[in-house]
């Protein structure tokens, strides 16, 4: 006889285990980019975003140190209140805190028998130091960034704190106005809609003709244009571009949404069309012939049978279009530049002239994940279907 | 004999009433993809046999364009780069995709599974830009990967991995397998619900371990979903921009550098049209001689 079988669950648990620990990994890069997002941009740049929760920087070296005689909350002495701004004003940075720290206080040495403090735990206690004394406390979670990246803020500090000192850039009115300033994520937002949508909509509805009469109508070289449109699904973007770009900079269309809605429609129109006339194809047959036999022409058939029956094909491309043109960077950078920003443009532009500027990319790149990710989970039901369908070649 | 000939004219006539609508419900989308794929794929063909910067005249210089490709270490470079990005993009994914796939197929039916399918998945809906952002700060030099690699006393070896001539392109890699596991994985369960659960049973009763199972039934069965599966990813893998133009641009120096990318920049910043004209022509080239095999293998027999 057998051994008693252990339960399934029991037995499996390894398995289970890895592919919780494979969905952790997969999360972490996401995650530590929306933790970052939502830091102070002077904590951004010197500690990680796992140390959020950790004490603040230069808290042990304090306690170490200057705690015993300044106290835990530094106004043990009062004639060295180290909450007081003016006093820590004068030891803001390292060097003039090792100073202070060497320098005798009636005639005995400042520090006593403790060793004057090396230079990277001066700068910790000096970090500390600005913090406790409110010169520089930065909370730990801000928006600020949010707001920096949707106003195209470029400076030092915050856009807030630098509408406050009113020693804003030239081009920020600190009003509502510089939401759309061009050279932030609030215009290009604004932009990225613009192009999305008619160049979601466009390819869907030419492709919903075409895909009826591949389905339903029989007409000479039918066979062969459907396989010329279904295999040329492989041709490469950077196929087309160059031919097209001088055809736009002819036309004065570079740099112009109708451009780019136009090159979008033409590259979405097969995956579009094979979409759709698997689909249609799939209706039962009877009902076409009968629409017909009433008299029904084939416009009347399209409108009124074909396209409230296609709903659900037309909902999964018209997410795949539209997550496809929203992400797209290649043909933003060419048809549309600088000269309409889309969200993708800019961030790729904030790259090259921000260099490590991570707490703005961070909260820029969170802002053009944000619509993509309410799509697919407000949605994700038609999303293997439309994967399915579409997946190229059947 | 008369109503036959009337019959026969009605059927006519309706066959060519219905040419001229089929035609009609065709031509805008056609006339559409030809002004914007067709015409402008045979001009990029024509413009690869000319030395032009765009603007001037253009001169005839025949293959020349192709010749120096591949003399030119830079250029051929860009191919052998994105062969490598083929690796990471697409057997990578696939590979690990199946692994992922059938073990969530065979032991997390449940929300497990769901849950790790929605987590996985998350990755390919998000900008490529964003997910090139994300892995920036977490290879950059005070990023969570050398934190970790310090944390376990491996100190010695970090680096700013986008930076490194020897480490940037794996480190791209790792975003490309990062983005399309979640693609393979859904497609390959898609694809394994559809497979006769008898199959599984026969094989358990048979004795069959999950390896076997793999091997005998899934892999074989799942033909169709590994050649789409392949097709998506080694276009993903060779015709590559947004990722590698946002993390690194193709450096440090070329080491990262891609057709995509060079393709890019010989046309739009160097004006050398003809060049980029014949490296898209050989990308497009690449593509087809990579994806047919593929198709060709996953089709025959399957279904």
């Amino acid at each position: 006889m057998k051994p008693a079988k252990t339960p399934r669950r029991l037995r499996n648990w390894p398995v289970h285990v890895l592919l919780i620990g494979l969905c952790l990994v997969w999360l972490v890069p996401a995650f530590g980019l929306l933790v970052t997002s939502f830091r102070p941009f002077q904590a951004v740049n010197d500690s990680g975003w796992w140390t959020v929760l950790s004490a603040p920087k230069g808290q042990a070296e304090y306690e170490q140190n200057c705690a015993a005689c300044h106290g835990p909350d530094g106004r043990q002495i009062a004639a060295a209140d180290l909450t007081n701004p003016e006093l820590v004003q004068n030891f803001r940075r390292s060097f003039t805190l090792i100073a202070a720290l060497k320098k005798d206080i009636n005639d005995q040495p400042h520090m006593g028998t403790t060793p004057v403090p090396n230079e990277q735990a001066a700068a910790d206690i000096a970090t500390y130091l600005r913090r406790l004394s409110g010169i520089d406390a930065p909370p730990r979670f801000t928006v600020s960034n949010y707001v920096d990246a949707l106003v195209g803020y470029r400076g030092e500090r915050t856009y807030e704190a630098d509408c406050a000192a009113a020693e804003q850039a030239l081009d920020l009115n600190c009003d509502a106005s510089d939401l759309g300033n061009p050279r932030g994520m609030g215009r290009a937002f604004l932009n990225s809609i613009l192009v999305t949508l008619p160049a979601t909509i466009l390819p869907i509805l030419f492709a919903a003709f075409a895909a009826y009469a591949f389905a339903w109508l029989h007409f000479p070289m039918r066979t062969w244009i459907f396989a010329l449109l279904v295999g040329l699904q492989v041709v490469p973007l950077q196929m087309t571009l160059i031919p097209i770009s001088r055809l736009y900079a002819q036309l004065g269309l570079n740099g112009t949404f109708p451009g780019i809605w136009l090159f979008h429609m033409g590259f979405g129109l097969p995956y579009a069309i094979y979409l759709m006339r698997n689909f249609l194809g799939s209706l039962p047959r009877d009902l076409f012939e009968s629409a017909y036999i009433d008299g029904a022409d084939h416009w009347t058939a399209f409108w009124r049978l074909a396209v409230p029956l296609a709903i659900p094909a037309v909902a999964s491309l018209a997410i795949f279009q539209f997550l496809w043109v929203w992400n797209d960077l290649l043909v933003a950078l060419v048809f549309l530049g600088g000269q309409n920003p889309v969200m993708t443009y800019q961030i790729s532009n904030m790259v090259t002239s921000l260099g490590g500027g991570w707490h703005l990319l961070t909260a820029a790149a969170f802002l053009s994940m944000a619509l993509p990710m309410i799509i697919f989970f407000a949605l994700q039901r038609f999303f293997v279907r439309g994967m399915l369908a579409g997946s190229v070649k059947g | 004999m008369a109503l036959a000939v009337s019959q026969q004219t009605r059927l006519s006539k309706r066959v060519r009433r219905e040419t001229f609508v089929g035609w009609l419900f065709v031509l805008p989308a056609l006339l559409m993809y030809a002004v914007f794929v067709l015409v402008p794929l045979l001009l990029t063909i024509l413009y690869s046999l000319y030395r032009w910067d765009g603007v001037g005249p253009a001169t005839w210089v025949g293959l020349k364009n192709y010749v120096t490709i591949f003399e030119v270490p830079d250029l051929i470079g860009t191919i052998v780069n994105a062969f490598w990005l083929v690796v990471f993009f697409s057997f990578i994914p696939v590979g690990l995709g199946l692994v992922v796939a059938s073990v969530i197929h065979r032991v997390a039916t449940g929300r497990l599974g769901a849950i790790a399918r929605t987590v996985l998945f998350l990755p390919q809906v998000i900008p490529l830009v964003a997910a090139g952002i994300i892995w920036g700060w977490l290879l950059a030099l005070p990023g969570l990967i050398n934190q970790i690699l310090k944390a376990v006393g491996l100190g010695a070896i970090t680096r700013a991995w986008l930076g490194d001539f020897d480490w940037a392109l794996p480190a791209v890699g790792l975003v490309g397998i990062w983005v399309l596991l979640g693609f393979c994985i859904v497609l390959l369960l898609t694809g394994m619900t559809k497979v006769d659960p008898a199959l599984y049973e026969s094989a358990r009763i048979d004795g069959a371990g999950w390896f076997r199972e793999f091997v005998a039934i899934t892999v074989p069965l799942l033909r169709y979903e590994i050649g789409v599966c392949l097709t998506v990813t080694v276009i993903a893998a060779l015709a590559a921009f947004d990722i590698v133009y946002v993390s690194t641009a193709g450096g440090p120096g070329n080491a990262t550098s891609v057709p995509g990318i060079q393709i890019y920049v010989l046309a739009f910043t160097q004006r050398a049209v003809g060049l980029a004209c014949a490296l898209a022509v050989m990308l497009m080239a690449l593509v087809v001689i990579v994806i047919l095999p593929i198709q060709w293998l996953s089709r025959e027999g399957a279904r």
